[in-house]
This record gives C-alpha cells, structure tokens and sequence, in this order.
C-alpha cells in the first residue's frame, strides 16, 4: 500500500506540473491561470515529490529510494506528456482517481 | 538540399551561443548515423531486457517445478553427488530461489561454450534436465548471448552500445539549450514528421537519465570479460589472480587456469561451514566449484549480505583444506569491486521490488519508442527527396524488426506452452521456432508494399499471440488465471501482465491502422521548411 501511494504521489506530482506548464495553455485548466495559482500548484507538486520519496524511505535505503522517486517521476511525466494532447479526459479522469485513492491509502494505513 | 539548409539554420540559431555551425552539423550527422546503424540492435536489446526485468517471475511461470514450495538445503554436497558424474570443469550449484522449485547443477559442456542445467531432486533421487529455456533465451538474447556465436556476438553488442551512447550525448548537445520545453510539447494537429519528431524528443529527453544509466552498465557488463583479459598483462604484470581480486564482482568467470593434480577435497558442507565462519552475513545462493578436487581447486560461496544495499558476497576457499582464500563483501571490497557492484545493482535493478520494476518496463518500452521514432524522424525527413533504395530498406527493416520481435517474443512463450515438457529437443525446437518466426516476420516487411500497414498487421499478431499466452498455460499448469487448482501469485501475475501487453499493443496497432486510414498528408519539401521554424530543435 506504501507503493501505491508512493506511485499516486508521482501521478500527482506530474499533473501538477504538467497543468502549470505554459506551454500547453490549450490543456491548461481554468484554475491554472493566474501567476498565484501556479506557484501553488507547483509548490504542492514539489511537496508531493518530496512525501514520495520520504515514505519510500520507510521501505528502503536513501539512494534507492531516490531512483524508485526518479524513475517513477520520469514514468508520470513521459505518460502525461504523450497521453494528455491525445486522450485528455482519460487523464483527467486517472487524476481524479488518483486525488480520491490518496486518502483512501492514507484512511487504510499506506503510512507505515 | 532546403531540408539540411533548414535544419543547419535551425542549429545554428539555437546554439550559436556555444558551438561553431561546423560543430553543429557535425553532431547532427553524428547523431543520425550512429541513431540509424544501432537502432535496430538496440531496440532488440532495450525489449528482451524490458521482459527480463520479470525473468524470475517468466521461470516460474514457464516451469512447474517452480510452482511447488521449496525445501532447503540440507546438504550442498548430496546435491553435488546427485549430479555426479561430474566434468572437470567449473560447476555451478544453486540453491532453489525465492523459497520455490528444486536446487539445479550447471555447467558449460567441455570444450564447448553450451551452458546445460539440471533440476536436482534431491528426495526423489532424480536428475531432470533443464526442460524449459524460453525465460533463459530471452535473458541471453538481451545481451547477444548466444551458445553457437560465444563471446564475439556479446562484445558486438558493448560495441552497438557505445554507438547508442554516442547518439544520446551528440543528441543532448544539439538540443542542450531547449531541453526543458521538450519534455512536454507533443503536437499531434501536425505532420507525421513534426509527430514522431516530437515523440522521439518527449520519450527521449525524459528517459535520458535512465537510458544513459542503463546503456553506460550494459556496456561495461557486455564488455568485461574482455576489457578484464586484455588488462591482465598490462595492468596486473599477468598476475590473474591479483586480478580477479581486483575486478570483483565484474567479472563472473575467471579464465581457465590448472589447478594441479588430484586430491580428496574436504566435502562442500564442510566448506560451507568454513565460507559461514568466515562471513556470518553471508546467504549462500550459489556455489561456484573450480577444479574442486584438484590441489589448487578452489570453491566459492556467493548470495546476499543480509544488510547492505546491492549487497552480494562472495567466500573462496580452497578445497583441499578450507583454508579462506579470499572474503569479498561491500564493506571489504575494492574501488573496481563497488564500481562493479553499483553497475550490476543499477542494471539489474537491485532495488525498489516489483513497484520499479513494473516502472522500469515501462521506461523500456519508452526507449523502443525512442530509437524506433529516431528512424521514423530520419525517414520523413528524407521522403521528400528521390526514393532511395537504403531508405526504403530501413523503413521495411524498422517494421519488421519493431513488430517481429515482439511477435517472436511471443511466438517463444506460445511455443514453450505447446512442446511437449518431456520432448529431448524441446529447447532446440523453441530456440528455432523463434529465429524462424522472427526472420520470417522481417521477410515479410521486405516484402510487403507498406510498411505503416506491416506495422499495424504485426502489432495486432503480437497482441492476439500475448493474449492466447494465459489460455495455452492451462497445458502444463493449473495454477494460472485460467486454471482450475490454486492460485499462485506469480503465474497470476505474469499471465495479467501478458494480457495488459496485449491490449497495448492492440491499441498501438488501432492507432497505427486508423493513421494509416485519415491519410495524414504527406511531408512536401515546402511544408518541411514551413514546419522547421516550428520544431524546436
């Protein structure tokens, strides 16, 4: 369960940025719109990250856990990145189920 | 002529800043060539090591005897008795892995580079050849292995390596200054070119850590044992063994040495004992005999050191008397020893269980599509010129080596579900039905008139062969999804796994088959010029 949070953590994360991401102003939500806003979404991601990494401390090592967090940085980015223009409601959707499964974990003891 | 005028503009406003145009071109050339000669072993290499992320969780599915709870150890030397008669070459004995299946006994066939196993069942008092090869065949093809081709093929494959690393250090230079901006702008309202080129930098510039982790370790992995021989005279002043100290864990079989004249060595439970009083941490896995009943003949004690990360150990002693030859643990070790160990811990990914596992898959299918966008990038841009026949090759070769490795991959597994297990030449039969199956499926993408349609017709075959793999499981086991006795886990598991890579590449091939049908416009020299202001670079 302590992975699974880790990894909705990520998914999180990567969301998060990716929003922010001006880039992309046609997948841009509402909300992402004003300078305050980003700086708090990517805060948030940033504080996302860093929980991940700290609960896999739990479970391994640091330098370990510090590649499970890139490599599952790297996944989350790439899968945004490529999915988001082509199927944006079926990542909107994942985001949403990600936002409901992180309390869920929490409520179900994901935190050793 | 106005594509490479387009591009070297292009390259020269973006890095001006730091490079002659020269330079420019240069690593732009580099950086193509070395992309188009290596990506087809590459690929090949990135897709089998993808699977054998999962190799011990394939061999337990592939093989029943893994499904049954394991016994331990009582004596490492019954075990050696049941093998018996022995060669006298090296032996390798290992312990039943992960608490499941029987110990097996190992050894190269003399005078051959053949490696041969068997399963030693111990309360039975039988010996069972090694029936089952697929998760095996698929381990060695990842790095080039191969019995019949020996070491020569395996140092290609460092080699093509070094080529692949050539193009991703040229390709981070050319596109040093826009890194950042590439790793979310994926335009799928443009041309197919502006398409996979935008693929190939997502996919490419968020797998750089670990592509360059993965192809820098896999290198020096293909390449030890030779870099080890050639520095034994200039390094070591031909001292091997100082040199098999000094390389550690990089390397895994020592050259052949004489290890004197016969002797009755102390038995393997005694030097077990020895090898346990010398380093308590130490979980024997594996046992490595050399010239074991010879005077010089040595043994040693391998597996994890309870404690420490990417901690493997090994105790060498020496059979005639016990006497400790050589203790090598983390904390003990030398600079090339932990270079080595990190190496082999980051490659084999030591680390993180089945979670980064599943998400190092995932990275490795992002490296497929890396290098197989790389040849699509280069052949939009050159369809615009006159047809060439090297160009419509490559594109005929992309095909079928993208899509027939995954339909050999499959094919493999499919096969080793259907040959009978008590078959002689089972091993034989499933090696060459995957060499045809994949020679065949290259065929017939030389052959075919489009490749987009090759494409799509090998991706759907490898999805339908994926998605049979759970219904012809039932054959040899009943404890898979669609078996009817107990569950377990792992055959569970990698049977969800094969099915979710089925609908992947179901999807892949709808995708490609409905591109193919919208007619996407073709890439004219003016919409490329018109487009490369668009395309970062």
């Amino acid at each position: 369960m302590t992975e699974l949070l880790c990894v909705a953590l990520l998914y999180l994360a990567s969301a998060l940025i990716y929003a922010t991401t001006r880039r992309r102003r046609t997948l841009q939500p509402a909300w992402a719109s004003t300078r305050l806003s980003v700086a708090a979404a990517r805060i948030a991601a940033l504080a996302c990250i860093a929980s991940a990494f700290a609960l896999w401390r739990t479970i391994e090592p640091g330098p370990a856990a510090f590649l499970v967090i890139l490599t599952g940085q790297i996944v989350s980015g790439t899968l945004f990145a490529l999915i988001a223009p082509v199927a944006p409601r079926l990542i909107a959707c994942a985001t949403a189920l990600c936002l409901l499964a992180i309390p869920t974990l929490l409520s179900l003891g994901a935190v050793p | 002529m106005m594509i490479d005028r387009a591009e070297s503009d292009r390259a020269k406003r973006s890095t001006s800043w730091k490079m002659s145009p020269r330079v420019v071109s240069r690593y732009w050339g580099t950086h193509a060539w070395a992309g188009i000669v290596t990506s087809l072993v590459i690929y090949v290499m990135f897709l089998l090591g993808s699977f054998v992320l999962f190799y011990q969780p394939l061999t337990v599915w592939e093989e029943p005897l893994k499904q049954e709870p394991a016994r331990d150890v009582a004596s490492w030397q019954r075990l050696a008795d049941l093998g018996e008669p022995l060669p006298e070459q090296d032996i390798w004995i290992y312990a039943p892995q992960h608490e499941r299946g029987l110990p097996k006994l190992g050894y190269f066939l003399p005078g051959t580079t053949a490696w041969r196993m068997w399963w030693l069942d111990d309360a039975a008092e039988r010996v069972i050849p090694q029936r089952e090869m697929a998760a095996a065949y698929v381990y060695d093809l990842h790095y080039l292995w191969h019995d019949v081709t020996g070491y020569w093929l395996q140092y290609g494959a460092g080699v093509m390596v070094f080529g692949f690393l050539l193009a991703i250090v040229t390709g981070v230079l050319i596109h040093l200054r826009k890194l950042v901006p590439q790793l979310h702008q994926f335009r799928i309202d443009r041309s197919r070119r502006v398409f996979w080129s935008d693929i190939h930098k997502v996919t490419g510039v968020f797998g750089l850590p670990q592509q360059l982790i993965y192809a820098t370790t896999g290198a020096l992995m293909a390449l030890s044992p030779l870099l080890f021989k050639l520095s034994i005279q200039p390094v070591f002043g031909g001292d091997e063994l100082r040199a098999v100290h000094t390389a550690g864990a990089l390397v895994e079989e020592p050259p052949e040495r004489d290890h004197g004249a016969r002797v009755t060595p102390l038995t393997l439970d005694q030097l077990h004992a020895r090898a346990l009083a010398a380093e308590p941490r130490l979980e024997p896995e594996k046992l490595v005999l050399r010239g074991y009943k010879k005077h010089e003949g040595t043994v040693d004690f391998l597996g994890h050191v309870r404690g420490i990360a990417f901690g493997d150990g090994l105790v060498r002693v020496r059979a005639r008397d016990g006497a400790i030859l050589h203790v090598e643990t983390p904390d003990r070790e030398t600079a090339v020893g932990a270079v080595a160990r990190w190496m082999h811990g980051l490659h084999t990914v030591e680390y993180g269980g089945l979670t980064a596992r599943i998400m190092i898959f995932f990275l490795g299918m992002f490296g497929c599509i890396t290098i197989l966008s790389g040849n699509w990038v280069w052949l939009e841009r050159r369809k615009a010129r006159a047809a060439s026949l090297g160009n419509t090759l490559l594109e005929r070769l992309t095909a079928g080596v993208g899509g027939g490795a995954i339909v050999a991959l499959g094919s493999l597994f499919l096969a080793s579900r259907f040959i009978p297990l008590d078959w002689p030449s089972r091993p034989k039969q499933e090696e060459l039905g995957l060499a045809l199956v994949f020679f065949g499926c290259v065929a017939y993408a030389l052959a075919g008139r489009s490749a987009v349609r090759t494409w799509w017709q090998l991706l759907a075959t490898g999805s339908l062969i994926f998605a049979a793999l759970p219904f012809a499981a039932t054959r040899f086991s009943s404890r898979g999804l669609l078996g009817v006795g107990p569950r377990d886990e792992i055959v569970v598991g990698v049977e969800l796994g094969f099915l979710l890579f089925a609908g992947a590449l179901a999807a892949a091939a709808a995708v490609v088959r409905s591109a193919r049908r919208q007619a996407v416009p073709a890439t004219t020299p003016d919409s490329l010029v018109r487009e490369s202001s668009a395309v970062s670079p």
